[in-house]
């Protein structure tokens, strides 16, 4: 489940990523910003598209966190597994 | 302490679409999606805003704020022109405020948060146009432009400069081993890049 999601996520964000190279070594741990350099503008998208994908909601105190695929993962953890 | 960041408008036409459903309400406060509704510029008024308030979110950084991303947590205000046509904007942010400076023309707006008007006084920037895609190439180029600016403004003589970064991102500036004391600001987007940085001890 979480590998299904991990490559979900992937899929959403490779679009708006400028480092490849880190892509390819994506992790839980992989930073949005700092290994992925996605532009801070993009990551609106990103928070949209995973609304849309998982069909959730994300509220701001959610979306402060988002900045690892690690709290991605627990976003959407709590939203659709709730 | 300074932040900075440009927007390469050209960039933004292209490749960000914030007319999509819920856009504006995840970046922007209830008044600030009004200013940018009702202006007869709505794209340029947008990231203008944008701008400040990442080049705010940097400066708060530089102060020891955690990394979060609440855009809607740094709320503008528009203050005045100047008469050199520069942009004040002042942004508050939980207990912190700044100012924030914005030069624009046609092709960018670049901004900087300063913890006073008076910085800006010392404050050195600089725009590099980048042409490649190469993120890694587009980085050094602009590192290598600020250690030009730096070695001119001061006149030093060259050293082996080199950026180290914190846990939190925020770049130093170090002359072999020996960090260098200014207060020191990346951005790019785009083809654009953009550094910012203040002489002095208040960093």
């Amino acid at each position: 489940m979480q590998e299904e999601r991990i490559a979900t996520l992937k899929r959403i964000i490779t679009p708006y990523v400028q480092n490849k190279e880190a892509l390819e070594q994506l992790s839980a741990e992989t930073d949005f910003i700092k290994d992925l350099e996605i532009n801070s503008a993009h990551l609106v998208d990103i928070i949209l598209d995973v609304e849309d994908e998982f069909d959730i909601e994300i509220e701001d105190e959610a979306m402060e966190e988002m900045l690892t695929v690690k709290a991605a993962l627990d976003v959407i953890s709590a939203k659709v597994d709730a | 302490m300074i932040g900075n960041d440009i927007v390469d408008l050209h960039y933004a036409a292209q490749h960000h679409d914030w007319r999509r459903p819920g856009y504006l309400e995840k970046v922007f406060t209830g008044e600030e999606r009004v200013r940018i509704e009702n202006s007869a510029t709505p794209d340029h008024l947008l990231w203008t805003l944008w701008s400040v308030k990442e080049s705010a979110y940097k400066f708060s950084v530089q102060q020891g704020a955690a990394r979060k991303y609440a855009p809607k947590q740094l709320v503008t205000e528009y203050l005045t022109t100047q008469d050199d046509g520069h942009a004040i904007y002042s942004v508050s942010h939980q207990r912190v405020s700044c100012y924030v400076i914005v030069e624009q023309d046609a092709s960018c707006i670049h901004s900087v948060a300063l913890p006073y008007r008076s910085v800006w006084e010392s404050v050195q920037i600089g725009k590099v146009e980048l042409s490649t895609d190469d993120v890694a190439g587009q980085r050094s180029r602009l590192r290598e432009a600020l250690y030009s600016n730096y070695i001119e403004r001061t006149s030093t003589v060259a050293a082996d400069y080199r950026i180290r970064k914190s846990p939190a991102g925020v770049p130093y500036l170090f002359a072999g081993k020996e960090r260098v004391g200014i207060s020191l600001s990346f951005s790019h987007h785009g083809h654009l890049g953009a550094f910012a940085y203040s002489l002095g001890s208040e960093g």
